[in-house]
């Protein structure tokens, strides 16, 4: 039986109290980075298929979520997470998107019937 | 609005879709709210008996640009055909998947169920289509993940132009981190703790390790291809030549005879060991995970025996916690401890103990300046 006591010739020092944090920032990042992607693939196609009014539409969000998503890819682990002066913008940005989207989400917007 | 993701709620109801979308975006927001206060607590937690941030640790260890090294790495690979070759079949297949998605897009917005209802094999169809996308998803990853390891830089290439003072890394080639098509999606952009680390070293200086014999294509240090008769010599002279030696703890004889060189030589005073993170299955099994653990630790233990820290080391301690060791004056040995086996953890451990070696290299250097001025003085 092993027991963690200190002692004067092994000295230990504990960082459990940033593991927590590390694993939120991480996994908020490594998912916007996978979004953004998958976003950014949907404008593509939408744009090469000459659907352009949707392209243009959703423009503006892919490049909010676009700049969010090079800054979590810069510190995609914590620690450059809280070096990196960009991160702070890019949470607002974040924000912003979610504020936005949250609110702005209408029945017509997935609605075909609301064309007629 | 456009959805923030395409999800399987998008192939479902049209009312559910808003419903999703609203819960989707409320959902991303509510992490963002959470990751923000994560990072505000962060920026004020200081670290355990160091009394520094973590973004002071940071940056004391961090004191030249990586502007120097960074841009000869990449400009040399993208030259290659491979690498082109790699990141133009990675295009094509992200374009399929955007494409197939976009195709399920339309097919809900039809009405999913309609469709099915239309017949069994086109049912089907959208079903392969759906869990076919990922598959295509998957390999795009794989072949971005392979062009960036065909960006590797040698360590020949590394060290012919870098004189800053390297960080020699060693390993058991066992403990290298392959790349996988399962798992390419998941290790896009965090790919091991070696490359965390060679992100971080290659900021002050080369990051250079042996090359494994069958060459495994690999993201971290720079790998040097050594012969059988020559690898010895090179590597104790690099050992010698080293600003830090971060070693991988393991079981196998090499890194017992690297070890041991190491405290034969005295350069334990440079040394970072770091314990193994555990992927895959064994991360699971935690009868593994402290076996592991144990060995490894005991590994430690009989290389260290007959030094100065040989006290220090044999206190009792939980070895499945302990995330890296140095080894400082007097015989004193320094454990960064974690219950948490995240990478971030590991890459943290080697950060603090990396700033303990450099705090005693300064100290010692100021208290040389100190004798010698006295000495001047007399």
């Amino acid at each position: 039986m092993t027991i963690d006591k200190p002692s004067p010739m092994l000295r230990q020092l504990h960082i459990d109290q940033f593991a927590r944090p590390f694993n939120l920032i991480k996994a908020l990042s490594f998912g916007v980075v996978i979004v953004w992607l998958k976003a950014f693939a949907g404008v593509m196609v939408d744009a090469l298929t000459g659907n352009f009014i949707d392209a243009a539409y959703q423009l503006p969000f892919i490049l909010a979520l676009g700049f969010t998503a090079w800054v979590f890819w810069r510190s995609i682990d914590g620690i450059s997470a809280v070096t990196d002066p960009l991160t702070r913008i890019a949470y607002r940005v974040l924000g912003a998107v979610c504020l936005i989207g949250t609110f702005g989400c209408r029945p017509c917007d997935h609605d075909p019937a609301c064309d007629d | 609005m456009i959805p923030l993701v395409m999800t399987d709620s998008d192939i479902g109801d049209i009312n559910f879709g808003l419903f999703g979308g609203v819960v989707m975006y409320l959902l991303w927001g509510t992490m963002a709210l959470l990751a923000a206060r994560s990072l505000k607590r962060l920026h004020r937690t200081k670290i355990d008996k160091i009394g520094i941030t973590l973004e002071e640790l940071v940056r004391s260890t961090q004191p030249t640009s990586a502007e120097g090294t960074r841009w000869f790495t990449a400009r040399r690979g993208l030259k290659s055909p491979m690498v082109i070759g790699f990141v133009v079949i990675a295009v094509i297949l992200l374009l399929s998947y955007a494409g197939i998605r976009t195709y399920l897009w339309s097919v809900a917005e039809e009405g999913f169920n309609k469709f099915v209802q239309r017949g069994q094999w086109q049912g089907q169809w959208l079903r392969f289509l759906e869990s076919g996308s990922d598959w295509v998803f998957m390999g795009a990853c794989y072949f971005l993940l392979r062009a960036r390891t065909k960006l590797q830089p040698t360590a020949e290439s590394v060290l012919s132009v870098d004189r800053r003072g390297l960080v020699l890394f060693l390993r058991s080639f066992v403990d290298d981190e392959r790349v996988r098509f399962l798992y390419s999606q998941r290790t896009l952009f965090d790919f091991s703790l070696e490359a965390r680390l060679a992100t971080h070293f290659f900021r002050t200086g080369p990051f250079i390790a042996v090359d494994s014999p069958n060459h495994t294509p690999a993201i971290g240090a720079a790998r040097a291809s050594l012969t059988n008769q020559e690898w010895q010599g090179t590597v104790v002279e690099w050992m010698r030549a080293a600003r830090l030696i971060v070693l991988l703890a393991g079981l196998t004889q090499w890194i017992r005879w690297e070890m041991r060189q190491i405290v034969e030589l005295r350069y334990s005073r440079k040394l970072i060991i770091l314990m193994p993170e555990l992927s895959g299955w064994k991360h699971r099994k935690r009868r593994l995970r402290s076996d592991i653990a144990r060995k490894r630790f005991e590994v430690i233990r009989e290389t260290f025996s007959g030094s100065p820290w040989e006290a220090g080391i044999n206190e009792p301690c939980v070895p499945e916690k302990i995330r890296s060791l140095t080894f400082g004056p007097d015989g004193q040995v320094t454990a960064v401890c974690a219950k948490s086996r995240s990478r971030d953890c590991f890459q943290l451990a080697v950060l603090i103990s990396e700033y303990l070696i450099c705090k005693e290299q300064k100290n010692e250097a100021a208290h040389t300046a100190i004798g010698c001025h006295a000495v001047n003085a007399a």
